[in-house]
């Protein structure tokens, strides 16, 4: 499903007004099948943004339209839109209501008016995809999970009722290298295998570079918007004063050395340590010669 | 001098459950100690953490807090206010209508006459460098400042263990530091910090690390010590930062980088150096 946001402005009622409204005249296009993330820091609109898609904010003015659906200042009844996007809080315990976690995957099939037998079957399989047995889980109460568990409870949840698209507030924080990467891992597959449009949220620039396209949002608007597949991704992420991680850092100083860039492709840390490796090998054979 | 916080052998498991969270855990914190507790999801940690206060009692053993049994119920508020606890989601610690009241609240709500009131809201407001902030309303800040904000209500207590439970991990980089350099501050005058993090490049400043794994404390170190120990982390389902990584694969082929090397810079030129450039 394509996202399109039009001239969408948005601020929060507080009583204090804020510095700044939370989306100044934000315009994009989001084709369907993409995976975006968005970046920047802490209060410049992103999860506003984010949270936008699903109708969970409606725009001061401007409109966001999510395939045949439109979200505007007036819009009502999103019950539809929101069967068709999935929307993953940060903290999944606002959204695991179920006293287990077989029962709180079910709560939203019930909305699709379909046979108890075909409910099981999409449960069954939704907690399969997010890697929890339903032997072991299907019982649990959520809230005994541990913090990577319950994020996998809430996205199963999500899953089974099969939305074309999935909206995610850092979806990876609090969790650790391990599940980290799980979690990834799933939301490339959903997006290769079932071309689920994406949009994530996320503070980490390692991520982010994994998807399509980043977008920086900064005060309320899009600063940057960049394929990964740039040639300069990295120069335009630092330009927009995102933290390159270190393992960037040690290469572009290296290349600066060498005078040029590195003839492998170098996209993670373990590539760079096994490409410094290969390299004391073959100085070390040089010499031995 | 009686430890801030001291558990022995405290076992933890939730009624009507067999298999138990926590395994005989021994810890001793004393005054101005940070402590950093790092562990995978599901190592434990987050009951731990709730062990601090009360809010869940050993199964088995003892937690004392300042020499306080938080198993006993009529230590729990004087416990809480010895140890605050900064958790993770900024947005669920928030009810007042503006940051001033925000740090007041607790305050009053335990008798503080208002005098020391206003002292003690004004001087936790400038430790978390938020004064300047006082009159906005707490819906209006970021997730870092409301952080801050939650660190400002804690530390209005006085308390003399200060807890952040994954306190950093909702907030950007920068939001990030600036919550670390509060850890520090709150170090440096005195008071016990206790992190639990999962950052890897978060406990290089403190004192001590716990390594919690399936419900035990594997081991206790310096963080350099902890950094270097491959095998423990791998263990305990945790990634060494990437210039530890880095130090140790290239030691493996018989390039060391000296220890005291740590800028990125510094490092391109010694791997330029040594081999890259033959």
């Amino acid at each position: 499903m394509e996202i399109v946001f039009e001239q969408v402005s948005y601020s929060y009622k507080g009583l204090q007004p804020a510095a700044t409204p939370a989306l100044q005249h934000v315009s994009l296009v989001i084709p369907s099948g993409q995976y975006v993330t968005l970046m920047g820091a802490n209060g410049g609109g992103k999860s506003t943004a984010a949270q936008m898609i699903n109708a969970l904010i409606l725009p001061d003015s401007g409109e966001v339209r999510v395939g045949e659906f439109r979200i505007h200042r007036k819009s009502k009844r999103h019950l539809q839109l929101r069967q068709k996007v999935g929307f993953l809080f940060q903290n999944p315990k606002y959204q695991l209501f179920g006293d287990t976690v077989y029962r709180d995957i079910l709560f939203g099939l019930r909305l699709m008016g379909i046979s108890e037998e075909m409910m099981r079957e999409k449960a069954v399989s939704a907690m399969e995809r997010v890697g929890l047995s339903y032997e072991e889980f299907a019982d649990v109460s959520p809230h005994r999970l541990s913090g990577g568990q319950m994020r996998r409870a809430a996205l199963a949840g999500i899953l089974a009722v099969e939305p074309d698209v999935l909206v995610l507030d850092e979806p990876t924080s609090g969790l650790d290298p391990q599940s980290r990467q799980e979690i990834l891992a799933l939301l490339k597959r959903l997006n290769r295998e079932l071309g689920t449009t994406i949009v994530h949220v996320t503070h980490r620039i390692e991520e982010a570079v994994e998807s399509d396209r980043i977008l920086v949002m900064q005060e309320g608007e899009v600063r940057a918007d960049v394929l990964t597949s740039s040639d300069d991704l990295w120069a335009q992420l630092s330009a927009q004063g995102l933290v390159i991680p270190p393992y960037r850092q040690l290469m572009q100083s290296l290349e600066q050395l060498q005078g040029e860039p590195f003839s492998a492709a170098i996209n993670s840390e373990q590539q760079l340590i096994d490409f410094l490796k290969m390299k004391i090998r073959e100085a070390q054979r040089g010499i031995t010669s | 001098m009686k430890p801030v916080l001291e558990m022995s052998d405290v076992w933890y498991r939730y009624p009507m459950r067999e298999d138990w969270m926590l395994k005989g855990i021994d810890v001793r914190i004393d005054q101005g100690e940070w402590v950093s507790v790092v562990g995978a999801n599901g190592s434990g940690k987050s009951t731990w953490v709730q062990l601090l206060n009360g809010l869940l009692r050993p199964t088995q053993g003892k937690v004392f807090v300042h020499g306080l049994d938080t198993s006993e119920e009529q230590h729990l508020l004087k416990i809480r206010q010895q140890l605050g606890i900064v958790f993770q989601d900024p947005d669920n610690q928030v009810v007042r209508m503006t940051v001033w009241e925000e740090v007041a609240f607790g305050l009053r709500n335990i008798g503080v006459p208002p005098a020391d009131v206003e002292e003690r809201v004004n001087q936790a407001l400038q430790m978390t460098d938020l004064y300047s902030l006082r009159d906005r309303s707490p819906h209006t800040l970021s997730g870092g400042q409301k952080q801050r904000l939650a660190a400002s209500a804690v530390l209005a207590m006085r308390p003399r263990v200060v807890v952040f439970d994954e306190a950093t991990s909702m907030l950007d980089p920068w939001s990030a530091q600036c919550l670390l350099k509060i850890m520090d501050d709150l170090r440096g005058s005195g008071i016990t910090v206790i992190q639990i993090t999962q950052e890897m490049e978060e406990i290089l400043n403190s004192d001590r690390v716990f390594v919690m794994g399936g419900g035990q404390i594997l081991e206790v170190g310096c963080p350099s010590d902890v950094l270097r120990d491959q095998d423990l982390l791998q263990k305990a389902g945790l990634v060494p930062p990437f210039v530890a990584r880095l130090r140790e694969a290239l030691a493996q082929e018989g390039v060391s980088l000296p220890d005291e090397t740590t800028s990125l810079s510094e490092m391109a030129e010694l791997i330029w150096k040594s081999f890259l450039s033959k």
